[in-house]
């Protein structure tokens, strides 16, 4: 490495940090200007408040049986039931759509944990899916006193027997941020983005900058350093 | 010798004036024997011009006999009138010394121009009659300046630093590059030139 080119490495490291401290609130505008963009596009794009957010109705119910060695439902028979059609006349007495039934159904979800099936239906309208998971709970509960020995079908939980939660269907990492969480991501873009065109600015420029550089960098005396002044035209001399 | 007269030679600011103070001192401890010197830069609008004039002036102001000798063939003066003399005609045995060297309505601050721009200037700075008539010069006057081309853009600034006693390197502040300082110092020490030292020039 040439003298020259070492020593321009010395200042540039030694300099790093104090070029981050002097361009301080560049940055912080930097990180400013992009919260406010990330801001306003979450504010202005309906698509990315509606898109992907979606409502799970969910309602949990419990099996009694008449006897203890009554044939237990699992699972797998409640998917298979509802998939099978069989429930399709039930539910669509009281739930308009224009899907198809295995279209329509293809949102229900289906899980049993300690006692309990949870019957779960995604939709982006809180009400039609609160709807819809009754008239599946109906439904099922319908079908399976037919088949099966059972006592009765109550709800998991009595005082509560809808539950709602806000989660994203298909959806990827920006699209379960809320407007908060969108800003401050863009605040984050913002300040690295910021501190980065900062870093490669200094990194860049290879200007002389004060006769400190110039005693060090070229091995010369400064004999003065001049001051600005008003330039003068030739014509007048 | 003929007359010409400077006009609107503003009066600067104390700080600028100490500066220019500072760098006279400075060029004066050089020694005795630092009489011609060389002003020059890497590139082109980095002051160099004002600063040469204004040295020469703060020198004259402190009864050196100073001659300014504008040495830049780009933009000679001589251009613009065709009655002015200098380098090439004193060379080229057109005019004699005395034509080509102009008293100011400044005391002590005489000024000579490079003359007419003629393809071959280089040689004409690289012969013996040039070296004679620094040496006449040298004898006349206590500083001799040469205000001349950027030391990367023209060969005669190489010949002008190897034939003086000192350079000067101007820089401006945030604007020359490192690597075109290296360059420029480089060309000077190749040529036999003596850099004197930097001035930084701080424009606003």
């Amino acid at each position: 490495m040439k003298p020259q080119n070492k020593l321009v490495k010395e200042r540039k490291v030694a300099g790093f940090f104090e070029n981050i401290f002097r361009n301080f609130g560049t940055i912080v505008l930097g990180t400013v200007l992009f919260a406010m963009i990330f801001l306003g596009y979450f504010l202005v794009n309906d698509k990315v408040s509606e898109r992907k957010i979606t409502f799970a109705a969910s309602l949990g119910m419990t099996i009694n049986y008449n006897s203890s060695d009554a044939k237990k439902v699992s699972e797998d028979d409640i998917i298979k039931l509802i998939e099978s059609g069989d429930l399709k006349e039930d539910i669509f007495t009281n739930i308009s759509t224009d899907q198809s039934y295995s279209n329509f159904i293809s949102d229900a979800r289906v899980e049993y944990s300690d006692g309990v099936f949870n019957i779960m239906y995604f939709d982006k309208d809180e009400t039609y899916a609160t709807a819809v998971v009754k008239e599946i709970y109906a439904a099922v509960s319908k079908k399976l006193m037919e088949n099966y020995d059972i006592e009765s079908i109550p709800y998991a939980d009595e005082s509560n027997p809808v539950r709602f939660k806000v989660t994203v269907k298909n959806g990827g990492f920006v699209d379960r941020l809320g407007i908060k969480d969108f800003t401050l991501l863009g605040a984050v873009i913002g300040f690295v983005f910021s501190l980065f065109i900062i870093c490669a600015f200094y990194l860049l420029d290879n200007t002389v900058k004060n006769a400190m550089d110039v005693r060090r960098y070229f091995d010369i005396p400064v004999l003065a350093v001049i001051p600005p002044i008003e330039d003068k035209d030739e014509e007048d001399m | 010798m003929n007359k010409i007269s400077i006009k609107n030679r503003e009066r600067l600011d104390s700080h600028v004036v100490e500066a220019f103070d500072m760098l006279r001192t400075n060029i004066e401890f050089a020694g005795n024997n630092v009489k011609t010197l060389v002003v020059t830069s890497a590139c082109a609008k980095e002051g160099k011009s004002l600063i040469a004039f204004q040295l020469a002036g703060n020198l004259a102001d402190n009864d050196k006999r100073t001659l300014l000798v504008m040495c830049d063939y780009r933009k000679g003066v001589s251009g613009k009138s065709s009655n002015v003399m200098g380098i090439t005609e004193t060379l080229t045995g057109k005019a004699g010394l005395n034509d080509s060297v102009y008293k100011t309505d400044i005391q002590n601050l005489y000024m000579m121009f490079s003359g007419e721009n003629i393809s071959n200037a280089d040689q004409l700075v690289s012969s013996s009659a040039f070296e004679k008539m620094v040496a006449v010069l040298k004898k006349k006057f206590d500083y001799v300046i040469f205000d001349t081309e950027p030391v990367l853009d023209s060969n005669i600034t190489s010949i002008l630093c190897s034939k003086c006693d000192g350079t000067i390197l101007i820089m401006e502040q945030e604007k020359t590059r490192q690597d075109v300082v290296f360059a420029a110092k480089e060309q000077i020490e190749l040529a036999g030139g003596n850099i004197l030292g930097a001035v930084l020039n701080n424009p606003v």
